[in-house]
């Protein structure tokens, strides 16, 4: 196998983080949403740290960014 | 610190430019600072204070108008005792009035009564006086008239004054 | 089949530069971010005599941005002083990005050329201004810290000896407990890294792969398609101004000392 070739084949690879990544905010933010139905009030504050907790699930994809490129 | 540039440098990273940006970024940040921020803050910070006032002024009338109101109230009440007073007062001095002219006609009427009765006793002693008197000497004339032929002075004066005590009793 | 697509260059990862004044070179971000400034200044200064407590229109969208990035800095901070005293290089920084992000989403801008190179560019989607912004914002943090702790207070944080000591002092269990906090200390010196790459790296992430993507749609089916991966943009440029922002400011208050003896001082 040429060396090029393995490269494309691991930068295929590199993008299946997504799955982890789109499957964890998700999950973040359907819970956000479940304790914003729950009580409302808090809806404010849950949101911001929902979004840091979103932001931070997102540095995986990140590093898989980062990965990507430097193949 | 070679190899992570070289890593940095395979996204683009070039050190000259981040430096630009950051500089830029800086004249961005003073601009705002000083062109927006500021500015912003003392003319909501302004306006906050004047609504604040505004507020104040608000309470402050409404307690104003209040007490007036409350004052206005206290007014109408003495007045209206007042009015209350002045007319029982009137209606108690009109009543006496009444009271006290109606004697006072009362006793004019009596007194008028009194007064015309005791006119008309006058009247009717002296006309009785008159009649008697005249009928006195109507009697005597005419008793005087038939006895006249013979009848002498001395009878004569003597009759005359039978007669008068008579019709004295 | 040629007139549904049109195909254009996928945007180079590298900085593109225009011209240099002697060794150094100019860039197209560089470019565009001064001329941001330019319109900033000048929009500001024709806006600055208006400003009145009966606002106009203009001035009631300025207060609008100015009150929700302060909102949104008092719900993470939940305390009025601290807000007050990040508001000005947050808000900057909040602004700025946004800014940055949509300004990228301006039909035709990026196809004015110069040389071949378009003059402006997303300065977003350039990982040289978002490293410089995530740099930049963990260096004040850095600096924010040992102003608040001291020099050596700010450095215990990272080599925690002093916890060791006293951890050896208290008995042999204890201290192994604060020999793992000592070797997770140092880790912090690998976290303070990773902040300055996962800041700078999502933000340019997202509006690189964002352009990348708009050009690959273009390429494919130039009409009706690519809008809604515009609304996409409009959005996700917003979100990640606030992604941005909303991290720096809860950097800023693991940074700081906790809440109970700060409140004394404000």
């Amino acid at each position: 196998m040429e060396i090029e070739s393995a490269r494309l084949i691991a930068k295929g690879m590199a993008i299946l983080a997504m799955v982890g990544t789109a499957a964890g905010e998700g999950y973040i933010i359907g819970k956000a949403m479940e304790a914003i139905g729950r009580n409302p009030d808090v809806g404010d504050s849950l949101f911001t740290k929902m979004i840091v907790g979103v932001a931070m699930c997102e540095s995986t994809a990140i590093y898989a960014f980062v990965a990507f490129f430097l193949m | 610190m070679e190899g992570l540039l070289a890593i940095l440098s395979k996204v683009g990273f070039d050190w000259q430019v981040a430096f630009a940006n950051l500089v830029n970024f800086l004249i961005i940040f003073f601009i705002l600072k000083h062109l927006a921020f500021k500015p912003l803050q003392k003319v909501i910070e302004k306006r906050k204070s004047e609504i604040q006032a505004g507020l104040d002024d608000t309470a402050l009338a409404k307690t104003n108008l209040l007490t007036a109101e409350q004052k206005k109230e206290e007014i109408l009440m003495i007045a209206r005792q007042e009015a209350n007073d002045i007319i029982a007062k009137a209606k108690e001095t009109g009543d006496s009035l009444v009271v006290k002219k109606t004697e006072e006609a009362q006793l004019e009427y009596n007194k008028i009564i009194t007064d015309g009765k005791k006119k008309s006793q006058k009247e009717f002693e002296r006309m009785e006086r008159e009649v008697r008197g005249q009928a006195a000497s109507l009697i005597v004339a005419s008793v005087e008239k038939i006895l006249n032929e013979d009848l002498d002075e001395k009878q004569d004066k003597k009759l005359r004054e039978r007669a008068l005590d008579m019709m004295r009793q | 089949m040629e007139w549904f697509q049109f195909k254009r260059a996928i945007p180079s990862i590298q900085p593109d530069f225009i011209f240099s004044i002697g060794s150094f070179q100019i860039s197209n971000t560089t470019l565009y971010l001064f001329a941001i400034a330019l319109f900033l200044f000048v929009g500001l200064l024709i806006m600055r005599p208006k400003l009145s407590t009966l606002p106009g229109k203009g001035q009631l969208m300025l207060e609008m941005m100015y009150e929700g990035v302060l909102g949104l800095i008092m719900q993470i901070t939940a305390s009025e002083y601290h807000a007050k005293k990040v508001f000005h290089i947050l808000g900057a920084l909040f602004l700025f990005i946004g800014f940055a992000n949509f300004s990228g989403l301006i039909p035709g801008l990026t196809s004015i050329t110069y040389d071949g190179i378009s003059i402006f560019r997303t300065p977003t989607a350039d990982f040289n201004t978002t490293f410089a912004l995530a740099f930049g914002s963990v260096i004040v943090l850095h600096i924010v810290s040992i102003g608040d702790w001291g020099f050596f207070g700010h450095l215990g944080k990272f080599f925690k000896f002093k916890e060791v000591f006293q951890g050896f002092k208290q008995g042999i269990g204890a201290g192994f407990m604060s020999l793992i906090d000592f070797f997770l200390g140092l880790l912090d010196i690998v976290g303070e890294l990773a902040k300055i790459v996962s800041l700078s790296l999502r933000l340019f992430g997202n509006m690189y792969a964002g352009e990348v993507l708009m050009v690959i749609l273009i390429g494919s089916l130039a009409y009706a398609v690519p809008s809604l991966w515009f609304a996409m943009s409009m959005l996700s440029a917003l979100v990640q101004a606030i992604v941005f922002g909303s991290l720096v400011t809860v950097f800023y208050m693991l940074a700081i000392k906790s809440d109970s003896s700060s409140e004394k001082r404000a």
